[in-house]
């Protein structure tokens, strides 16, 4: 696309580059939390997640996932809900709820799904890409698979994650799997719902995106 | 729409309008109160602080030292990842360049996060006046446009008003508000009113928090989801930042964003961090067809060009230094008549508007060191202001690059007094006898002394000079060892 750009750069740059060699400055390094066992690692996540006002499930392993998610379908009366076709618990979510709400793939383009999304879908499903335990935080790696908006709209996100992808914090994340190689289109951090405490910082929840976080971690995965 | 505007070179009268004002007061002291315990609570280790604090000065500087090389590799990997980067010098340029990216899509519905930045080119006014709406999302940003005016804090942007002024704000212009003065109702109400903007815009501008060099990346930090919205809702995204805000590597987002969050809100982590590194790729089904990124310079090479206001950019705009400014907690954000107010606006607005606009801004600090203390990149603003204050007054030192408006609040009078003064100095004969008469002669003296006598007493000064009094105990001394006294 053409637009006026003029000599900006170049000007900028050169009023930059002008500038006499700079100090070297010192190494240092600063130690983020770490985790003495997978169960306090566990622990932290829970606490982190629920301090932010979202809801934990521990599951003991993933064949209680099904009835979980009917369990919390029938708890909140969803009617309709919207999930990626392509996610690691999509036929988990399609074989636990398909019969009891109106349950849709995210197939099509955003652009046909935005009313839907907006007005009429009460939640959405997804997995994770990892945890950070430290402060209470799902990955998610955006895709084709589960797009971002899964994760945004909807007034309820229900994200399940299995306790072997939760990590101690976001340092250990990116340098073990190599971040800095490069990076999907978006990857987006989730600590809690929505919120603000932009009125009289009183603190409340569902500012823009969902009003309730569903975290269910499978510990035996 | 006209926004309520104020101006740095009004700064004395808008704050004494500011200290007069008892509800403003009331807000800013509450509010206050509320983010200095928060984060006070976040650093419970002090140890912890200290490191953290030293790494991030030391990641910021480091990069600030290789910051043109970063900014080529930021742009190189940012196209490489599909995003289009655009340079703008000044804020009339960004203006243009922004309008432009928006008319060439024939749109005219823009959602805007927050950012400071675009506050700083006053991009809504701009594109208000070619025709395009331009709505900010950020639930606070919100609540100041319905109100006409700026922003008065740059994390919490409506921390002045109460939620009573904001209820009264909504009736005025949502249809339909059920009037309420209920917190959560009234955030749903902004809610519902702000998903029908994110649904209809074609475009969506944002800030960046951090623009990582080596992925192309750039990282937004918030709570509420309308940055979110911002970038993934609309077809075309803009991304807009300070050219200052590029990090090196991945690895160095980390500890700043841990110190971010804690230093400007209290939290451990904040809702959401979206990074970004292009827009939609085939077979993606969602997010922006379009990204685009704006670095804008605006006198940030100003800063850059001089080795000790350098430290101006290590800034990662957390607001605590505001958050703890005794000044900023009485005046309230208004005041400053600047995008970014309280001790780091002091530093940062001269580059950005010149010295000749904000010499008042740059004295008007108690110099108590608050702002340094809790600093997380140890940025030190009174130093610097001290600086500013002498560039204000007299040109710099001809081996450092001129400073825009240098020398603008320079007084004859007072130059002339600092000059006899030195003269004075320098002649001990001269100097002791009119220090002599002048103690004499000043109890006499009727006169109020400016500021300083307003709202204090008028200094009694003591009966004899220093020299005098020294003079004294000297010879007294000499006396005791002569005679063999002294115990």
């Amino acid at each position: 696309m053409a637009v006026s750009n003029s000599n900006a750069k170049q000007n900028i740059m050169q009023r930059l580059a002008a500038v006499s060699a700079l100090a070297p400055t010192n190494q240092t390094s600063a130690n983020a939390w770490q985790a003495s066992s997978p169960e306090q690692a566990l622990a932290r996540f829970e606490q982190s997640l629920m301090a932010a006002h979202a809801d934990v499930i521990i599951l003991e392993n993933a064949k209680q996932l099904s009835a979980c998610l009917l369990e919390l379908q029938q708890q909140h009366q969803w009617q309709t809900a919207l999930y990626g076709e392509g996610g690691e618990w999509s036929k988990v979510f399609s074989l636990a709820l398909a019969e009891h709400l109106q349950l849709n793939h995210f197939l099509q383009p955003f652009e046909q799904l935005k009313t839907a999304l907006f007005d009429s879908t009460d939640v959405t499903f997804t997995g994770c890409a990892a945890g950070i335990a430290d402060t209470g935080t799902l990955v998610l790696k955006p895709s084709a698979d589960e797009p971002r908006s899964l994760s945004l709209i909807a007034p309820c996100h229900v994200a399940v994650i299995k306790a072997s992808q939760i990590v101690d914090n976001l340092s250990q994340l990116i340098s073990e799997q190599h971040w800095h190689k490069g990076l999907p289109s978006n990857v987006v951090l989730i600590s809690g719902p929505s919120k603000t405490a932009d009125i009289q910082q009183t603190l409340a929840y569902g500012a823009h995106g969902p009003c309730q976080l569903i975290v269910i971690v499978i510990n035996g995965e | 729409m006209s926004v309520q505007h104020y101006q740095a070179s009004q700064f004395k009268q808008q704050a004494s309008d500011a200290l007069a004002n008892q509800t403003l007061r009331s807000n800013f002291r509450g509010a206050m109160d509320y983010l200095q315990q928060k984060r006070k609570d976040a650093f419970s280790d002090p140890q912890e602080l200290a490191q953290l604090r030293e790494h991030a000065e030391n990641i910021r500087q480091r990069c600030l030292s290789k910051l043109p090389q970063l900014l080529e590799q930021l742009e190189k990997n940012c196209q490489a990842n599909g995003i289009q980067v655009h340079w703008a010098e000044d804020a009339k340029q960004a203006q243009q360049l922004i309008a432009e990216l928006i008319q060439s899509q024939g749109a005219t519905k823009v959602v805007k996060g927050k950012s400071m930045v675009t506050e700083e080119i006053e991009l809504n006014q701009h594109l208000e006046g070619l025709g395009i709406e331009c709505v900010e999302s950020d639930m606070g940003e919100y609540i100041v446009q319905l109100a006409k005016e700026t922003p008065s804090h740059i994390i919490m942007p409506a921390i002045h008003k109460n939620k009573q002024q904001v209820a009264d704000l909504f009736q005025q212009h949502i249809k339909d508000f059920d009037y309420t003065l209920s917190v959560d109702k009234l955030i749903q109400t902004g809610r519902e009113a702000l998903r029908t903007k994110f649904k209809q815009a074609e475009v969506g501008i944002s800030g960046v928090n951090f623009a990582v060099a080596e992925t192309g990346t750039l990282c937004l930090v918030e709570n509420e989801g309308n940055g979110r919205m911002t970038t993934t809702v609309p077809p075309v995204h803009i991304a807009v930042t300070g050219i200052e805000k590029v990090v090196e590597f991945l690895s160095d987002v980390p500890p700043l964003f841990s110190i971010l969050t804690r230093s400007a809100t209290g939290q451990h982590i904040t809702t959401y961090f979206n990074m970004i590194s292009g827009p939609r790729r085939a077979p993606e089904r969602d997010g922006p067809n379009e990204v685009h990124l704006v670095l804008l310079d605006n006198g940030r090479s100003q800063a850059y060009a001089d080795e000790a206001l350098r430290k101006t950019l290590q800034c990662i705009r957390c607001g605590a230094c505001m958050n703890h400014c005794p000044v900023y907690t009485r005046v309230g954000g208004h005041a400053y008549g600047t995008t970014y107010p309280g001790p780091i606006g002091k530093i940062i607005s001269p580059h950005l508007q010149g010295l000749a606009q904000t010499s008042d801004l740059v004295t008007a600090s108690s110099l108590c060191g608050a702002c340094e203390e809790v600093c997380p990149v140890k940025i030190p603003i009174p130093s610097l202001l001290q600086r500013l204050r002498h560039d204000a007054k007299l040109p710099a030192a001809e081996q450092t690059p001129s400073l825009k408006g240098q020398a603008s609040a320079a007084s004859w009078t007072e130059h002339t007094a600092w000059r006899m003064w030195a003269w004075l100095s320098t002649h001990p004969s001269i100097y002791n006898w009119a220090m002599a008469v002048g103690v004499k002669l000043a109890k006499y003296l009727p006169m109020p002394m400016g500021e300083w006598t307003r709202c204090r007493n008028k200094p009694e000064l003591a009966s004899q000079t220093f020299h005098q009094t020294m003079k004294r105990r000297a010879s007294k001394s000499l006396t005791r060892s002569a005679t063999g006294g002294g115990r």
